[in-house]
């Protein structure tokens, strides 16, 4: 494992834009996207569907659908290298090695025609040099470290002979079977009901702590971030629209979206009331509206709103947000009632 | 306690467990053993369990998609399992289910104006003209519009899929919709629209909901009373605000704790 470096961040994101282009237009799903990621920290994403956050985790990557998305500009500073311009066979090395990623369905990600162990195994053969039996045995410790029973007759079982959870469990055995520094985790739990979501999210959290990783979890749920990740960014349309620590976050959220996104979740002992609602859904980034892209849905707006873009500004102590009513949200502190 | 609309007794479902190419019977599992419950008319009942606990066994029976091993089903006083041939086809206009997965349980060639109009079609319901109006009156009820009638389930997102499921189920105006997961599928935002959807038209329609899932904050928003399964079993049943503030079986108190709640 590489030292830190001199307290820097270990991964520094500036000015992402991923375009698409499509039917004679450009539409950018990524769009100026700049975050930081420090060493051991544990960072949330959290977005609806379509909010760009899968994309820009595969861009960092470049593992980006490569006929249909392309790069247009950013930097990528992973240890000070940018991934983003780096030779794509130094990349490949570092992919799996140093920055892994865990993907929401497991059952596409993981081959059906090899036993887990295998799998799990051929990272290590590859990045690692160990022999093929080697790598066997440390496939099989490892499916032990991420909690699954019996690990030396799973490591010979394919990926159709386990459960949803076991599977998401393999995943992430070989995310980490490298020791990356950070672990890019998209949509980890989404497949999952919740008893097995929430051990899982355990796991991660043990593993994060113990191997001295840094995570990136992605999730549409910021209930389920807010739990465990030290800092989060919330994305809209292609955007980072408020970034801060959790607990901040939680208690003097900036950004009405942030304050939606706290509210349409039922909770428990809250019963059969209408849920609030973000009204409408994230646009095409193809015709995102003018100014700010979720005025349209914004309790808040103002006309301002619908003219000029909010860009991301400090409020001090590490939390910035992208939005001229900040400091009536703040207030507010609450999504209105429908 | 409203009147009762759908009475479950005893209900039992044993699946084989068949190995090889002959099919040899090499041990059975019983993925439903012994469960009762009852739902009123325009009442929510909650059945809520981890993957595997039957649940989804459970909905299909009553739906007559599988049959039981044994036991006894009533919807309305009619006895459910007794039914046989046309009879079971023309009662099913009281039962629908809303899936999962809306996407796997719509014909990709068919427009979605056709799917919902089919679901009249079987039950003969309407004249043709009749069938189409109605359409457009289900397709505006569940927040669609009139011309999405005539597009394909691939235009639509993952949230309107589940309208569309839930505009198909209406149709028939049905007694009790069994919903498997509608929303687990969903963006938390979109559930919230889907959730306050199925209140609405519980409200005007006066329909009852078995409403499946796992995730018991998801559960009990939407449920009057709550059945908690485990193993096949009901371990605990209650009104859901009895059953959340004080949970009496370790199944119920794990997916109490399972629940994402708001930190920091």
């Amino acid at each position: 494992m590489t030292a830190d470096q001199g307290g820097g961040p270990l991964l520094r994101v500036e000015d992402l834009v991923v375009e698409i282009p499509r039917d004679g237009m450009v539409s950018t799903p990524v769009d100026g996207v700049s975050f930081e990621v420090g060493s051991r920290e544990s960072v949330g994403v959290v977005g609806e569907s379509g909010c760009g956050k899968s994309l820009t985790a595969l861009a960092l990557l470049r593992l980006h659908p490569r006929g249909a998305a392309h790069i247009r500009r950013g930097r990528a500073l992973f240890r000070g290298e940018d991934l983003l311009a780096m030779d794509i066979d130094r990349l490949r090395k570092w992919r799996g090695r140093r920055i892994s990623m865990v993907f929401q369905e497991p059952m596409t990600s993981l081959n059906p025609v090899f036993q887990c162990g295998d799998q799990i195994a051929e990272g290590m053969q590859v990045h690692l040099g160990l022999s093929r039996q080697q790598a066997r045995d440390r496939a099989i410790s490892l499916l032990e470290e991420v909690g699954m029973d019996h690990p030396a007759r799973r490591a010979g079982q394919y990926p159709h002979e386990l459960s949803g959870g076991m599977r998401q469990r393999v995943m992430i055995a070989m995310a980490i079977a490298c020791s990356p520094d950070l672990l890019l985790a998209d949509e980890p739990t989404t497949a999952l009901d919740v008893t097995v979501q929430a051990r899982i999210l355990d796991l991660l959290e043990r593993l994060q702590e113990e191997r001295a990783m840094s995570l990136l979890h992605i999730t549409h749920d910021l209930a389920l971030v807010s739990q465990r990740s030290n800092r989060i960014l919330v994305m809209y349309s292609g955007r980072i629209v408020e970034s801060a620590k959790t607990a901040q976050l939680v208690a003097e959220a900036a950004h009405p979206y942030t304050l939606g996104l706290f509210a349409c979740r039922p909770r428990l002992g809250d019963r059969r009331r209408r849920l609030s609602l973000i009204e409408g859904s994230v646009p095409d980034p193809a015709h995102r509206p003018q100014g700010c892209a979720f005025h349209p849905r914004c309790p808040f707006a103002t006309a301002r709103c619908g003219q000029e873009r909010p860009e991301m500004q400090s409020l001090g102590a590490g939390h910035a947000v992208a939005c001229f009513e900040a400091e009536r949200v703040r207030e507010a502190g609450r999504w209105p009632d429908a | 306690m409203p009147e009762a609309l759908l009475e479950v007794r005893d209900l039992r479902k044993v699946f084989a467990l068949r190995r090889g190419i002959l099919g040899r019977r090499a041990g059975e599992t019983v993925a439903v053993d012994g469960v009762s419950f009852t739902i009123g008319v325009g009442e929510t009942l909650g059945l809520v369990g981890p993957s595997g606990c039957g649940k989804t066994t459970i909905g299909r029976c009553i739906l007559r998609l599988i049959e039981p091993t044994s036991g006894r089903i009533t919807l309305a006083g009619e006895d459910l399992l007794a039914l046989r041939g046309k009879a079971l086809r023309r009662f099913r206009r009281n039962l629908q289910i809303v899936f999962q997965d809306p996407y796997g349980s719509l014909n990709p060639r068919m427009t979605v104006g056709d799917a919902i109009a089919e679901a009249l079609e079987v039950h003969g319901i309407g004249s043709p003209r009749d069938r189409q109006d109605r359409v457009v009156g289900l397709l505006e009820r569940v927040g669609l519009e009139a011309d999405h009638a005539r597009r394909y389930p691939h235009e639509f997102s993952g949230g309107q899929r589940q309208r569309l499921g839930i505009a198909r189920a209406l149709a028939p105006r049905p007694r009790l919709v069994v919903a498997d997961e509608p929303v687990s599928a969903l963006d938390v935002s979109v559930q919230a629209q889907v959730l306050n959807l199925l209140q609405d038209i519980q409200l005007e329609f006066g329909v009852s909901y078995l409403f499946i899932a796992h995730d018991l904050a998801v559960v009990q928003h939407l449920s009057h009373r709550i059945a908690v399964m485990d193993r096949g079993r009901v371990v605990e049943e209650g009104l859901a605000e009895d059953l959340v503030s004080s949970p009496r079986s370790a199944a119920t108190r794990a997916l109490l704790e399972s629940v994402p709640r708001l930190g920091g």
